[in-house]
């Protein structure tokens, strides 16, 4: 068992998608929690005497509009940004898996009904939709979490379903069932376990993408309100002054491309390892 | 297969009066009230009442919802805009064309430039081309569309000044010759085309890589290289037929993107299209112009699932036949 763990290890580590996928993600997720700490200045601390600074040894990042240093304000950022898309994640990961299972295991009429709700909710133009629920409720964090979820979730059903029904058709199921295992053991013990390198890839790829949605979001002044600010606040910032201060959307938007990035190679990383086993 | 197109077009149909039904009630169900926008909270409740029944909110949510329902199955007539006292269908069609036009010439881009480079780079796999570019292509696809948006107006708009950085015209666009007009157009459209539609290209790139790759090593190709088919037919024919055929759904499924995918770079450049109409309705709590918007993109969704579909039916001769 343990030699088995580490050959997979290895051939996590010897994919290179996969290994600069979770060194970037790991320095960003460490940045979130305790780059904080380090930060050089007070993020929503005004000093008027020094807006609009271009980078320098004082403040690396530079200062936006109100003179608060960029950087603190980055580091600081990190945790509304991931922390709105890692929980998203989490949730349409749960919805998805939850339904997808449902309709995968149980199929007839609930399957049916299901499989119908996704179709309808795919025909939905998902930007628009979630602007439209979070602009015009004068969302919160948590209602902007909710909403992203409740417009990501069909994707994953889709695929777990499709995957659940093709391992009920496996043998080691079929031996299971015969054992007289209930539903619950059997999803938990023998479904789940197999859906794991899948969700993991698609996981990945969900951070990545809530995390531009996220940014959109807060770029077009809906997201997190003042003074407060992920990065994509801090972006859209960058935009009331387009004539000089390039430096206030420059740093944001390279935070959010790294960690889009890293979460992307991660999450191709996976899906590569998969398919070669499964070949 | 007839039927099949029917049967999809009827659950097309539901899926257009579900969406718009669910988008009425999220709307008015919605805190806030748009006559609020009109005057101070502390204006006389006589005001506020007078606005909400010239808007017609006064109404019962059902009574409302039929009300439209009606003026717009039968006279195609979706209201007045609270915001601009103009006709909403005139509004939406007025910024159907500038979008259409970003999109349509940016996921043309896309599409030419994603598959061919994605075809080069798959027959040359893990020589410097392929890496050099998926590298510069997966950047592209992990950036935020409004971000190189705004990154390509400052160099080229800001810094250098070599093209407009908003608006869809010059001012005095009206007093140009034709020549001089279309060329104000192109340098107006030329920072937003290109920022969509290298976006777009990332992820046609990326799409038509893969399923290069996947047809290069099956094993029809192995066995056509056997029989001594030349490399060139091998390629174009052989691998790239059978590629071809997911890349068409994605081009599908991409097509509401005409009408919605521009939303964010529409707001970055200040063009005057429909996700900037969107924006701004929802913003200012135009509910007119919002429920015709969401109507229009559930509609660009059906139908370019639709033709996905028409297509895949031209295409696949195993489709036509069973």
């Amino acid at each position: 068992m343990t030699r088995l763990q580490g050959m997979r290890h290895s051939r996590f580590w010897s994919n290179r998608n996969c290994r600069y996928g979770t060194i970037i993600v790991g320095l960003i997720l460490l940045m979130a929690i305790i780059g904080p700490l380090f930060a050089p200045y007070d993020p929503t601390q005004q000093n008027l005497e020094q807006i609009l600074q271009p980078p320098s040894l004082k403040h690396i990042c530079g200062t936006d509009f109100y003179g608060r240093d960029l950087l603190s304000r980055l580091l600081h950022g990190s945790r509304i940004s991931l922390g709105v898309s890692l929980s998203a994640t989490f949730l349409t990961m749960l919805i998805g898996i939850v339904l997808g299972l449902l309709a995968g295991y149980f199929r007839g009429w609930l399957d049916k009904f299901l499989m119908r709700i996704v179709d309808i909710l795919l025909g939905f133009p998902r930007l628009f939709i979630i602007l439209l629920i979070v602009g015009i409720s004068r969302s919160t964090l948590l209602m902007t979490i909710v909403v992203l979820a409740g417009f990501s979730w069909m994707e994953i059903a889709r695929l777990v379903r499709a995957e659940t029904r093709s391992i009920l058709t496996t043998n080691y199921l079929m031996a299971a069932q015969a054992l007289g295992l209930n539903h619950f053991r059997l999803i938990i013990a023998y479904i789940l376990p197999n859906l794991r390198g899948m969700l993991l890839t698609s996981t990945n790829l969900l951070i990545a993408s809530m995390l531009t949605i996220e940014s959109s979001l807060s770029f077009l002044g809906l997201g997190v309100n003042e003074p407060n600010a992920s990065w994509g606040t801090l972006l859209s910032q960058g935009r009331l002054d387009p004539t000089g201060a390039w430096w206030v959307a420059l740093f944001a938007g390279i935070a959010i491309i790294i960690t889009v990035v890293g979460f992307n190679l991660l999450g191709d990383g996976l899906n590569q390892i998969q398919s070669e086993s499964r070949t | 297969m007839i039927k099949r197109l029917i049967s999809r077009l009827i659950e097309f149909i539901v899926v257009l009066f579900i969406g718009v039904t669910i988008i009425f009630i999220i709307i008015h169900l919605a805190p806030g009230d748009p006559s609020l926008q009109f005057c101070s909270p502390t204006a006389p409740l006589e005001q506020r009442e007078l606005l909400m029944h010239r808007f017609g909110l006064d109404q019962p949510l059902w009574k409302q919802y039929t009300i439209w329902l009606k003026n717009a199955v039968i006279q195609f007539d979706f209201g007045i805009s609270f915001f601009s006292g103009k006709q909403v269908g005139k509004m939406v069609r007025q910024a159907l064309s500038p979008t259409l036009l970003l999109t349509g010439l940016a996921l043309l881009f896309g599409i030419l430039a994603g598959v061919f480079l994605g075809i080069q780079a798959a027959i040359r796999q893990n020589k410097f081309f392929d890496r050099f570019v998926t590298t510069i292509m997966f950047a592209f696809y992990s950036m935020p569309s409004f971000w190189l948006g705004l990154i390509l107006l400052q160099i080229f708009a800001v810094q250098l000044n070599w093209l407009p950085s908003s608006q869809l015209v010059s001012v005095f666009h009206e007093q140009f010759s034709c020549g001089a007009r279309l060329w104000d157009y192109c340098r107006h459209l030329i920072l937003p085309v290109s920022t969509l539609g290298l976006i777009f290209a990332a992820s046609f790139y990326r799409y038509s890589r893969n399923a290069m790759l996947t047809a290069l090593s099956s094993e029809y190709i192995l066995a056509a290289q056997a029989r001594g088919t030349p490399r060139n037919h091998l390629i174009y024919r052989y691998a790239l037929g059978n590629s071809l055929l997911p890349l068409i759904s994605l081009v599908g499924t991409s097509l509401p993107v005409l009408f919605s995918g521009a939303l964010m770079i529409e707001v970055v450049f200040g063009l005057p299209g429909l996700g900037r109409l969107m924006t701004d309705a929802v913003l200012t709590r135009d509910y007119p112009v919002i429920v015709a918007a969401a109507l229009l993109s559930f509609f660009a969704a059906i139908i370019g699932n639709l033709m996905a579909d028409i297509i895949y039916l031209i295409v696949d001769p195993r489709l036509r036949h069973s």
